[in-house]
């Protein structure tokens, strides 16, 4: 008995330490989070998470300073799109589109969100519109537009709030 | 064909047309990176629907018929003024006669968000139903607007429509969270209703402001009242003094949506103390769950036989439950079971279904 014991002991610790040695390979790295761009002469540093939803649901505006707020979103169907909307606003696409609708209705939007192909494409028009703010993932961003902090928070923050989860559902949700 | 059907089929014409135009630049979007915009920008969308009724009573049989057209146009002069219409087109079941009728027509300047004037023909802030669903079915969970809502043409006794100017916005240094709105227009038409000028038949004028709380911390909550006073002029007898009080707690998202309201219609000859006061409202609550939607509605309507102008509006209690299916987006269908009880009479049961789409 004493030697299977002693032959099971050693089995499991030589398997505790393979998995030790393992694991961090397994891990996925989380994947960067959304960041928030505007104009570089728009003189807002940071919004709260609060004020940033208003925005994308097109509640607020217009910016502190009275320029109109033009808020650009990658294309239909795009996953960049819904996952961004589920982020910020807490809707699916589709019910995001129909809120939109819903308030141009009301006659309370002029005109929805800008929609846009690709990352490069984003910073081009924010880079050329002094009311616009859009959205790249984080290693996406470029000097030519600024960086918005959110909650007072960079992106490199760990308790920034505009997280991707790996499966692309915000951990806010699960 | 009149003058005014001239003009009115050349408006319809105009609004299909920018339809059509704004339909092509939607797809050009696509194709290509939008840039910053210096020219006038157009959003343009009708709202339809097809519908069945049958009742139980013996003398409407069931029918088929076509709902509201409602051609729905935005256009962006600048960053802070534009122009909005929304012309209703309504067709015979029988026939291919159309009426149009402006519904709303405003031209709005939008200082910031605490302060955007509108002028023109609006729908009144009166509570919360009439200014947040206005001609599009599409967006109402239930068929049909709730009794006190209904419009003027179809025996509402509200004033729902007016020419005047609106103001409206956020509350400064409430988090976004306060809302106001203000009116001042020529009010109700009672009487010459069909006059072709519609000019304002006294000095008077109307007035309406309302608050609405819209928390953060509880997103699609929204509680809120307003109040709506005017003198309308009848004849030679002394005007009549109009009230109207309205209060409301909504809660609407996605999923889940409750909506409650209560209005108090009042009115009062000038040189009398005598009131004669109406109530309204309705209660609605729904449930999506994916693309199906149960719904309930218990609506109510209290009129004194001894009011003026309204007096013969009659009473009512209904009660409404339905389920809306969404098949595709932009595309409903809505199915109810309603008991209708009138004047305090016997209750009675009808089927309504209703086709909304969007496009």
């Amino acid at each position: 008995m004493a030697p299977t014991r002693a032959a099971l002991g050693a089995w499991l610790l030589w398997t505790a330490q393979l998995l030790q040695a393992l694991l961090p390979i397994a891990q996925v790295p989380s994947p960067p989070p959304i960041a928030v761009i505007v104009h570089r002469s728009n003189p807002v540093e940071s919004v709260t998470f609060s004020e940033l939803r208003r925005i994308f649901m097109l509640e607020t505006q217009t910016w502190p300073h009275g320029r109109k707020i033009t808020v650009v979103l990658r294309e239909k169907g795009q996953p960049e799109r819904a996952e961004a909307i589920r982020i910020i606003c807490g809707l699916s696409e589709a019910d995001y589109e129909k809120q939109i609708l819903f308030r141009t209705f009301q006659g309370r939007v002029n005109i929805g969100p800008r929609s846009i192909q690709s990352a490069s494409a984003m910073v081009r028009f924010v880079y050329s519109a002094p009311g616009a703010v859009g959205y790249l993932i984080a290693d996406q961003v470029d000097p030519s537009v600024k960086l918005l902090r959110i909650d007072d928070l960079l992106p490199s923050d760990p308790r920034y709030p505009l997280r991707r989860s790996r499966r692309g559902v915000p951990e806010a949700e699960r | 064909m009149t003058t005014g059907g001239v003009c009115r089929a050349l408006m319809t014409a105009t609004f299909i047309g920018v339809a059509a135009v704004q339909s092509d630049a939607q797809t050009a979007d696509q194709h290509q990176d939008p840039m910053p915009a210096d020219r006038p920008e157009i959003v343009a969308h009708a709202f339809g629907s097809v519908d069945w009724v049958a009742a139980q009573r013996s003398e409407t049989p069931n029918s088929f018929f076509l709902g509201q057209l409602a051609l729905f146009v935005n256009a962006s002069i600048n960053d802070r003024v534009s122009v909005l219409a929304e012309l209703v087109v309504e067709a015979s079941a029988a026939t291919t006669k159309v009426t149009a009728d402006l519904e709303r027509l405003q031209l709005t300047y939008r200082m910031n968000d605490y302060l955007n004037i509108s002028a023109g023909r609006y729908h009144t802030g009166i509570g919360f139903y009439n200014a947040a669903f206005h001609h599009g079915s599409y967006f109402e969970t239930a068929v049909g607007r709730p009794r006190i809502f209904r419009f003027e043409d179809e025996g509402g006794p509200l004033p729902i429509h007016e020419v005047g100017l609106s103001v409206r916005g956020k509350v400064p240094k409430t988090d976004s969270a306060l809302h106001y709105v203000a009116e001042v227009g020529n009010g109700r038409r009672w009487a010459d209703a069909a006059n072709q000028e519609g000019l304002d038949q006294n000095r008077a004028k109307s007035t309406n402001i309302g608050l609405s709380l819209r928390p953060e911390s509880w997103r699609g909550a929204e509680v809120g009242a307003s109040f709506y006073r005017d003198d309308v002029p009848v004849g030679t007898e002394p005007s009549v003094e109009h009230h109207i009080a309205a209060v409301y707690g909504v809660y609407r998202m996605p999923a889940t949506e409750f909506m409650a309201e209560w209005l108090r219609l009042s009115y009062r000859h000038a040189d009398s103390v005598t009131h004669y006061d109406n109530h309204g409202g309705y209660v609605q609550a729904s449930r999506a769950f994916g693309k199906v939607r149960p719904y309930y509605r218990y609506d109510r309507l209290d009129i004194n036989p001894d009011t003026p102008f309204i007096g013969d509006f009659g009473s009512s209690i209904k009660h409404v439950v339905g389920v809306r299916l969404d098949p595709i987006p932009w595309v409903g269908i809505k199915s109810q079971y309603e008991r209708l009880y009138e004047n305090g009479g016997p209750g009675a049961n009808g089927v309504h279904v209703q086709l909304v789409f969007v496009f």
